[in-house]
């Protein structure tokens, strides 16, 4: 079975070349543009692993880290933010973050980094 | 009417009598306190004699306004009372001073002479001023019982100013001589003094208005008040000087006035009220000199005109006011009589009885001093009553009073320098005392004593009334202004050409650093030390066990000294007991009795102007270091202030900073990740591979709008942005924007249109900075318009002054708590966690500053619900050149 990665960012070039990274490495990839839709794909496909962009237009990543911890079995959460001072870090592993990365990031550390999370 | 009158002139005695007693003994002392200011105002009150109840009416009614003068100069005098009277009331805390005589010996080097001599002068000064008083009281009763003009017939035992008189002896002596430390203040003598103040100016008051509702709608008044308008002044400038000049100098220099105002003030706190409330007073009770003395002109021209306000209540207002008037100038008179006995007979005994009679003797002395004193003030009043009964029948009430002023301003010279300049001497302030006195003597007395002697002085070449002739001036001015002028030329002659002995070097650094001392500071010369048993016994000696006993302990305890176990004093016990001394005995007595107990350690002169000068050093050290403080505290604070500011800075900038970086990770990841997919996988599809590259293009385009907008900005709020401004048609440039984004509009689906004005006026502006703003709102607004549908438009119109220009979208609309905040930068990321769809977020801010620079305004239409309307005024052009570059 495939693991499930769901991305949710509202720039949508990122979003499009996570999407074709992550599903060119085997993985079954859901996109939202915004928190509302991450939510609801969150429900409809239970992903294992979701990467969160935390500035969005309508619900924070924030809410949306608080909403996918607090399901009966909670994916795994990977902030990928251009926030990158102390406090805001802190802050992403208060909400139950599993990792935080800072935008830019290499495109192997992060597939590295997700590999380690979804098979431990 | 004469029972009548002596019942209410006595019940009024003896209501001043209950006052002082009442004020001694029962008034709360915390009160007392708290009205003391009041108190003070209406004591400096005193100024105004039974003078003013009958005098300047006398004088308004021979030479017009001329009367207000004499209130003029005390005015005048408030405007350095402040600092001069603070000043005083140190030097005489601080030395022990209570009498002006005393002050000016302690001044001058506790010199014995100059005491006597200024006690003397001031006693040929002032007593025939106190027989003035006495006379006054004599005349009013006698015009009121119906005896006027017979009264050569009254025998000596009929005469009610002889009784008066007794009494007045009989209170100063009761309530003035109460302790033998003479600037001890006392209450009953306060409180009454401000009691008679108030109730002569009420008595004025109602007799005055009460007068002026009867006679003031008469012809005869109406006739008098046309001829005073048209009668002109005939005073020379001279003699308007000189009153005014020797009034101001009265208000300080009168016995009766330096001991309100000076020696019995208990607190600097008093002169603040003083100042405002005592000019008040002279106004008020002036109001109604000038309709009697208009009146009493008219209906009794050939009258006495001293007597105007008691004959004219006596003809209209009945004999209850004119009953009114009597007291109001009984109460004046008997202030006038009772303050000035008081303070001359502290001087006469302090100067010439004490030291004669007393000093010498080997027991206590406490209470034959207080003998003496009360000796003094039974013998003053005793001759001025002689005075009044012998000589006083010819002269009006106004002339010896402003004669008693000239004498009194022959101190000013020493008086003024001996507090202003180091220079002033000893020798200088009695030798300049002496040659005024000889010239006011000469001038103002020697004429009428000559003419009541039958001397012919008129003969004489240099008489005093063909002196006054050949200066153009009324005998008074001829007399105050060469008496002044020589007593000044001698003391400043004397004062440049001798030395000053160690004492009254010393002296005068007290007397002139008076406000820079530390309170109650007091650096006598003494630098030994003395047995104490010998100045205990010296201060029982002078001041009473029980008053010795009570300044020890209270200094013991201030101190924390023991004087079981301190058998000598040091020098500043015993400078202390010196102060104590000469508030009983004046500073010079107490040096001499001081000197007979305590070793004085031989200084040589050398040393004691070392001391003097180091002492100078010292303050002047003082004074710079507290000023360095003082600039040090407000360079701190601003400093202080400036970090604050500085902090803020930083904060913004870091603000900035961060957001700027945060905006640009944003494109720097795409790019990143797409160059990596890009780098890794060769063998991508060619259509993926031209999206990428696609896509890194326009990162690239987006991140390098992003730098440029942030320097942009940066220049605009730095001011280093500079505009080039010229006559612009809006019209045209508005146009031009619209057809630059029509086709980012139609791509977009949404409708643009504009509406101008064709009375549009031209601008003032910017090109290329109106485009940029143009360009930035319209592209928002299209951005921000419905996506179903969307439509912007552009208005533009003229307002008063200004061009207007709207641009408005069918969006969403700005959210109300926005609406200030979208004119930030980086707005939405202040917002941590929302953002705009898209944009670099400088935008608005980028427009706002280039508005401003302007001068125009740059806001939300808040009225506009059907979307978004932003508008931005730019000011018409008004023929200005065009300037090369014109800064923020």
């Amino acid at each position: 079975m495939k693991v499930k990665i769901l991305i949710v960012d509202d720039e949508i070039n990122i979003l499009m070349s996570l999407e074709y990274l992550l599903k060119r490495k085997g993985y079954e990839v859901f996109i939202a543009r915004n928190g509302t839709e991450a939510k609801n794909l969150a429900d409809q496909h239970l992903p294992d692993l979701v990467l969160l962009d935390i500035m969005m237009p309508d619900v924070d990543g924030y809410a949306v880290c608080d909403y996918l911890k607090a399901q009966v079995n909670p994916p795994k959460v990977i902030f990928l933010t251009a926030k990158s001072k102390k406090d805001d870090i802190q802050k992403g592993y208060d909400h139950g973050a599993d990792l935080y990365l800072i935008k830019p990031f290499a495109n192997k550390d992060l597939l590295a980094e997700i590999k380690t999370l979804t098979e431990s | 009417m004469t029972l009548s009158l002596i019942l209410i002139g006595a019940a009024y005695l003896g209501l001043i009598f209950a006052a002082a007693w009442y004020f001694e003994k029962r008034f709360p002392r915390d009160r007392y306190q708290h009205l003391m200011p009041y108190f003070y105002a209406l004591a400096l009150a005193v100024y105004c004699t039974a003078w003013t109840f009958y005098g300047s009416i006398g004088r308004a009614a021979d030479s017009g306004v001329d009367f207000m003068l004499i209130y003029l100069g005390p005015v005048l005098m408030m405007f350095i009372w402040q600092s001069m009277g603070q000043r005083l009331y140190r030097i005489k805390s601080s030395q022990g001073i209570s009498s002006l005589a005393d002050f000016l010996s302690a001044r001058y080097g506790k010199d014995q002479n100059l005491g006597v001599l200024v006690a003397l002068v001031s006693l040929f000064g002032i007593l025939p001023y106190i027989g003035l008083q006495i006379k006054a009281i004599s005349e009013s009763f006698s015009l009121l019982s119906g005896s006027a003009g017979e009264s050569q017939s009254v025998s000596f035992f009929e005469d009610p100013a002889l009784y008066v008189s007794l009494v007045m002896i009989a209170f100063t002596i009761l309530f003035g001589t109460r302790y033998v430390q003479g600037n001890r203040p006392k209450a009953g003598l306060i409180g009454t003094i401000a009691f008679e103040s108030l109730f002569k100016l009420v008595a004025f008051v109602i007799v005055g208005a009460v007068g002026l509702s009867y006679f003031g709608s008469s012809p005869e008044f109406t006739e008098g008040l046309r001829e005073f308008a048209q009668a002109k002044p005939d005073m020379a400038s001279g003699d308007w000087f000189s009153i005014l000049l020797i009034s101001a100098l009265a208000f300080f220099l009168l016995p009766r006035q330096f001991q309100m105002g000076v020696v019995e003030n208990n607190s600097p706190k008093n002169i603040k009220k003083a100042i405002w409330l005592f000019p008040l007073y002279l106004l008020i009770i002036n109001l109604f000199v000038l309709p009697f003395a208009i009146m009493g002109n008219q209906i009794f021209p050939d009258g006495d005109s001293d007597f105007y306000l008691l004959s004219l209540s006596m003809t209209y207002s009945g004999p209850a006011i004119a009953g009114l008037a009597f007291l109001g100038g009984l109460s004046a008179a008997s202030a006038m009589i009772i303050v000035s006995t008081l303070a001359l007979g502290n001087m006469l005994s302090t100067y010439v009885l004490v030291p004669k009679l007393a000093l010498g003797l080997d027991k206590a002395l406490d209470r034959r001093i207080l003998s003496l004193r009360r000796f003094a003030i039974a013998l003053i009043i005793a001759l001025a009553y002689a005075y009044y009964h012998f000589f006083a029948a010819q002269n009006s009430l106004v002339s010896i009073g402003l004669v008693s002023f000239v004498a009194m301003s022959q101190f000013a010279p020493a008086f003024i320098a001996g507090l202003y300049w180091r220079e002033a001497k000893r020798k200088a302030a009695f030798w300049s005392i002496s040659a005024g006195f000889i010239l006011w003597f000469y001038f103002l007395v020697l004429p009428d004593f000559a003419s009541i002697a039958g001397w012919n002085i008129e003969s004489w070449t240099a008489n005093p009334a063909a002196i006054a002739q050949k200066l153009n001036l009324s005998l008074l001015s001829a007399g105050t202004f060469c008496s002044l002028f020589l007593n000044s030329l001698v003391f400043m002659i004397i004062s440049l050409r001798s030395e000053a002995s160690l004492e009254e070097a010393n002296q005068a650094t007290l007397f002139i650093e008076a406000s820079e001392w530390k309170e109650g500071l007091n650096s006598g010369l003494y630098r030994g030390s003395a047995p104490f048993p010998d100045i205990k016994s010296l201060l029982q000696k002078f001041l009473g066990k029980t008053r010795a006993e009570v300044v020890l302990e209270r200094y013991a305890q201030l101190n924390k000294i023991d004087w079981e176990t301190s058998p000598t004093v040091d020098s500043r016990m015993i400078n202390y007991a010196e102060v104590l001394l000469s508030e009983a005995i004046g500073p010079a007595s107490a040096k001499i009795m001081i000197a007979s107990v305590a070793k004085r350690e031989e200084l040589s002169r050398e040393e004691v102007l070392g001391i003097l000068e180091e002492s100078q050093k010292v303050l002047k050290l003082n004074r710079q270091l507290s000023k360095r403080e003082e600039e040090l505290h407000r360079a701190s604070e601003e400093l202080q202030q400036t970090n604050q500011k500085l902090q803020q800075m930083t904060e913004i900038k870091d603000e900035f900073l961060y957001t700027v970086t945060h905006e640009l990770r944003t494109p720097l990841t795409a790019i990143r990740m797409q160059s990596e997919l890009l780098q890794e996988d060769p063998e991508m599809p060619a259509e993926d591979r031209k999206r990428f590259v696609d896509n890194i293009v326009k990162d690239c385009e987006r991140l390098s709008r992003l730098i440029s907008n942030v320097l942009d900005l940066e220049k605009f709020e730095s001011g280093s942005q500079k505009l080039s401004l010229s006559r612009l048609s809006l019209d045209d440039l508005i146009r031009a924007n619209i057809t630059q984004l029509e086709n980012l509009a139609q791509s977009s689906g949404v409708e643009l249109t504009c509406e101008i004005s064709s009375e549009l006026k031209p601008t003032f502006a910017d090109a290329d900075r109106i485009q940029q703003v143009l360009t930035n709102l319209i592209g928002n607004a299209i951005k921000f318009a419905n996506p179903e549908g969307g439509k912007v438009w552009v208005t533009a119109y003229q307002l008063d002054d200004d061009l207007k220009v709207n641009i408005h979208d069918n969006g969403r609309g700005i959210p109300e708590s926005d609406r200030l905040l979208i004119f930030d930068k980086f707005y939405q990321v202040r917002h941590q966690t929302r953002r705009k769809p898209s944009g670099s977020g400088l935008g608005l801010a980028i427009s706002k500053n280039i508005i401003a620079m302007h001068k125009g305004r740059i806001w939300v239409d808040e009225e506009f619900k059907a979307g978004a309307k932003i508008s931005f005024t730019l000011p018409i052009y008004k023929g200005q050149k065009t300037p090369k570059t014109a800064q923020k």
